[in-house]
């Protein structure tokens, strides 16, 4: 089994499980969805373990509520390490966000205001689940649909401070720079200047829905041009950064995923320095 | 952390646009109004749990159309709020739900509210088979080598992926329900095993000794409780493979 993940991976889900395993595509690594697979077991636990088997994997979640004011769940966080085990995940990622209040989950990714003191809520918890997980996180910029009067610290800021203070490294989605441009006028080209090269693990590329008056982050189309152009900045400064193509609602056939894979995998071939292909 | 971020989470919760508008001190942009751009994530969230109780509550949905069970599902959602980072296992309060929705409803009669309550009861219980934990492995063999008194202390408790009922409707053929007001009603309690062949969720009736022997062994037992006709139906129990060695793996 290859043991690092390079190149343009694609985001593991369900629906496509049966094709992959009949077809056994070339795909570098596939990304799976944390919370789909905690308690993996009869049909799913044995899917699971054949895909594991042929693929190097990374888990992407969303339920750490890293910047939640709830307590952190450890049982959640010993069930994230004990899939981290089974899968042979190369890396654990989730979200500069929070995602539940007094216990009530929002299944979603709620924004912080970025500030000296969420900067050092976020780094004490990112430390503690880091213990619990014994290895390092990979955190994720979000989408954004509100931004905060409080905020005094830009984004790109915010996450070169919380990988220097933790040791985590950076998910960087260029896909929700571009939804966040829209949404709250933040300018994803300075984002992108102003992010450290040496903390960025992995980017993510996905499709966003137009609302007309903002975008929303749906994961249900291509990605759209605009943000090829984007990664096409990002991935000249991030030159090898691993890439994953995500899609999650109105899944189209796995064929398509694979264009948008090859299609990634074109322009990083373009910019890197040495050939990215075998 | 500002403790504004607390109360900004309030309406993602609630349909409250009050609330929301309450907000506007913590919004930096003013293309939306802050009601427009909390109602996204209320959306969102609303959305999510939605979709999560269509895929687990399918026949119910099937026998209430699609706008009722979009009606009650929404003041589901709004009543229990997910508490779990898991939605597979979210609707535990649903069939309750439905089943006192449809007494109120005043049209229903006391049959009715009591189909939907075991129609929804039977759509939850075979989301939670199907997630359960896979069974453990049980050396029977070296067990019934085992000195008599041993195997008389020896705790078992009933596999995680077994699940019980007990209902006057036949829970193994509800597919084929059309309706809620033609369902036959049985002269008898069928009692109703749910379990995992090859990954999918299947139903078979068993008797009622069966049945009550699995109830005992939901919580940690050993022989030493059981009467002589439950002694004498254990074996099939073992040999099924349906329960396990308390809190061991064996």
């Amino acid at each position: 089994m290859i043991s690092s993940i390079q190149n343009v991976g694609l985001g593991l889900r369900s629906p496509h499980i049966e094709t992959i395993l009949a077809t056994e595509p070339n795909v570098p690594w596939f990304e799976l969805l944390t919370d789909n697979w905690l308690d993996a077991s009869g049909i799913d636990g044995f899917l699971l373990d054949k895909i594991t088997e042929q693929y190097p994997v990374t888990l992407h979640g969303v339920g750490m509520n890293l910047g939640g004011l709830d307590p952190l769940n450890l049982d959640y966080l010993s069930k994230v390490k004990a899939l981290a085990v089974r899968c042979e995940a190369n890396w654990l990622s989730d979200h500069l966000s929070f995602s539940a209040v007094q216990g009530n989950q929002l299944h979603d990714l709620a924004p912080l205001p970025y500030t000296e003191e969420s900067l050092q809520h976020m780094v004490v918890r990112i430390q503690q689940a880091q213990d619990v997980l014994g290895q390092a996180l990979v955190v994720e910029n979000i989408s954004a649909y509100l931004a905060y009067e409080h905020t005094t610290i830009n984004e790109a800021d915010f996450l070169n401070a919380l990988a220097h203070e933790t040791q985590c490294e950076i998910l960087l989605d260029v896909n929700n720079l571009y939804v966040n441009q829209k949404n709250l006028d933040q300018n994803a080209v300075e984002f992108l200047n102003a992010l450290n090269h040496s903390v960025v693990k992995e980017i993510h590329l996905g499709g966003y829905t137009d609302k007309g008056d903002y975008f929303l982050d749906a994961h249900n189309n291509p990605v759209s041009e605009p943000v090829w152009s984007l990664y096409e900045l990002a991935i000249q400064k991030f030159k090898g950064i691993p890439t994953l193509i995500e899609w999650d609602n109105d899944l189209p056939d796995f064929n398509v995923l694979l264009q948008e894979q090859q299609k990634a995998m074109a322009i990083m071939s373009k910019t890197s320095e040495k050939p990215i292909f075998a | 952390m500002d403790s504004h971020t607390v109360s900004a989470t309030g309406p993602l919760r609630k349909g409250s646009v009050e609330k929301a508008l309450q907000l506007s001190s913590l919004l930096s942009h003013d293309i939306h109004s802050p009601a427009v751009r909390i109602s996204i994530y209320q959306n969102n969230y609303q959305l999510a749990l939605l979709n999560c109780l269509k895929t687990t509550f399918i026949h119910t949905k099937r026998l209430l159309g699609e706008r009722t069970f979009k009606q009650w599902a929404d003041e589901y959602i709004e009543a229990y709020p997910s508490q779990s980072e898991d939605l597979n296992h979210y609707g535990e309060f649903f069939a309750n739900f439905i089943s006192s929705k449809s007494s109120d409803s005043g049209n229903g009669e006391a049959k009715g509210s009591l189909v939907l309550f075991h129609i929804a009861q039977s759509d939850y219980v075979k989301q939670c088979c199907y997630y359960a934990a896979n069974n453990q492995a049980f050396a029977i063999n070296r067990f019934i080598n085992m000195p008599l008194d041993v195997q008389m202390n020896t705790d078992f408790v009933r596999q995680s992926s077994l699940f019980l009922m007990a209902s006057s409707i036949d829970l193994t053929n509800i597919s084929s329900i059309e309706n809620i007001e033609n369902i036959p009603f049985q002269e008898s309690i069928i009692y109703s095993l749910f379990f995992r062949n090859e990954g999918k969720v299947q139903v078979k009736a068993i008797d009622k000794a069966l049945y009550d022997l699995l109830l005992v062994f939901e919580q940690p037992s050993n022989m030493n409780g059981l009467n002589e006709t439950q002694l004498e139906i254990l074996p099939i129990l073992l040999r099924e493979g349906w329960l396990k060695m308390a809190g061991a793996v064996v």
